[in-house]
């Protein structure tokens, strides 16, 4: 009896070892989770910031170009009123 | 009046026609005001059309026409260095046309005249010389004749100076509109090369951010695989010491309601659980990830594409135009002249 008792606290213990085992692997998920999405977030952040600035200076060439573009068309009118006044 | 897909396989720049497009959604249409919708008005800016609808008829045929003629001539990927280029033939060659009308009915008409009445003068002088040498009385009224006469040419000359100076100050003109279009695609490359280097880091960055993000999904990937082994290894164990507690004469019901055994099972379903969570995490940030860089890639080839062209062009010539010059004056070794006021 005493025998069966003792097997039956050293299978109690085993089993309690790995269940602290269990919460060991699990914590150790989390913390593996929550490094990769601090990592992750840096990386997030500096892609937004950088894409941002992307933007930006795709926008900044099409207005320059467009600017560009209307001081151009604006050479021509003055050209057509500058004929006009000089016919 | 036309739509996008038309003005596109006439060879029109895509970025041009979206900004009329867009300046025709914004408010700014004229139609229902039944005013020009002329494909020429539709891709001035609202500013230059307040212009255009300024001026006069003729001017405005004659801008119409110039507009026309520059858009026929620019092809499907034209940057503003061709367009200021092609405004600056354009603008030649109207003006050159309507100088040489202005010549051929007013200055060859003087010129006319003039050599007609240097005829008349010769002619006078040849009697004159015939008169003194026969010595026939009445010079004196034929050298007043001729006097007159070259007088009338002097005049004649001084009118024709005056066209004369016309034409020059158009040449003048024209070599200032070259200069200020110079002047606008110069600045365009100047900021262009400005950004180059730049936006090119921005991309490569980019590119090494998206790889760090996949690095950082297969680090994470081994270490959940190392974490799976360590699960399954304390499953193999859990199974081993619910048959050792079967053996003790327990059903599996029983084994299965231990509460030990019990938590042991919720903590592996857990741990496969939270791992699959942080790997769906992961997979749907990289994937909006690729998508974002997938959307600003598409974005910055035109424009890498626009920086590569401005950035070959040399800066110091951008445009020539070999026509802009004077025939009776070296107007193009003018200094730099200053650029003129704008309209408006």
């Amino acid at each position: 009896m005493s025998t069966d008792n003792q097997s039956k606290q050293a299978l109690s213990d085993q089993l309690e070892a790995l269940i602290k085992e269990a919460e060991k692997i699990n914590r150790g998920i989390e913390e593996d989770g929550s490094q990769a999405t601090k990592e992750v977030d840096a990386l997030v952040a500096d892609i937004q910031e950088t894409i941002g600035r992307i933007k930006q200076t795709c926008a900044d060439i099409d207005n320059s170009e467009q600017e560009a573009n209307d001081n151009i068309d604006r050479s021509i009118l003055e050209e057509a009123e500058f004929m006009d006044n000089n016919e | 009046m036309f739509d996008s897909s038309q003005r596109l396989d006439r060879g029109d720049d895509p970025d041009r026609l979206q900004n009329s497009d867009a300046r025709h959604e914004s408010g700014d249409d004229s139609r229902e005001k039944g005013e020009d919708m002329s494909e020429e008005m539709l891709i001035l800016s609202s500013k230059n059309r307040s212009i255009f609808k300024r001026l006069t008829d003729r001017a405005k045929k004659t801008a119409r026409n110039i507009i026309r003629s520059v858009k026929d001539k620019i092809p499907g990927k034209a940057d503003v260095c061709a367009k200021a280029q092609i405004v600056t033939n354009e603008l030649y060659t109207h003006r050159h046309e309507r100088i040489q009308l202005h010549w051929g009915k007013e200055v060859e008409a003087i010129q006319m005249q003039i050599d007609a009445l240097q005829a008349s003068a010769k002619s006078i002088q040849g009697q004159i010389d015939d008169f003194r040498k026969r010595k026939i009385p009445g010079v004196d009224d034929m050298i007043l004749s001729k006097r007159t006469i070259e007088m009338q040419i002097h005049n004649l000359e001084t009118q024709k100076d005056k066209y004369q100076s016309k034409y020059e100050a158009e040449q003048d003109k024209m070599i200032i509109g070259a200069n200020e279009r110079n002047r606008i695609a110069s600045e365009v490359i100047r900021r262009c090369k400005d950004k180059m280097e730049p936006f090119e880091r921005d991309l490569e960055t980019l590119e090494k951010r998206k790889k760090s993000v996949d690095l950082a999904g297969e680090k994470l990937e081994a270490k959940h695989a190392e974490r799976k082994k360590d699960l399954d290894d304390l499953e193999e164990r859990k199974t081993a010491l619910e048959n050792a507690l079967m053996m003790g004469n327990k059903s599996r019901e029983e084994v299965k309601r231990n509460p030990s055994v019990k938590a042991i099972e919720k903590m592996i379903a857990s741990g496969h659980k939270e791992m699959q969570k942080q790997k769906a995490d992961l997979l749907r940030l990289r994937n909006e990830i690729d998508s974002q860089i997938a959307e600003v890639g598409a974005q910055a080839a035109p424009t890498r594409d626009k920086l590569f062209r401005y950035s070959r062009i040399k800066e110091e010539a951008p445009i020539t135009n070999e026509n802009v010059k004077d025939r009776n004056r070296k107007v193009h070794n003018l200094p730099p002249l200053p650029i003129r006021p704008r309209i408006g």
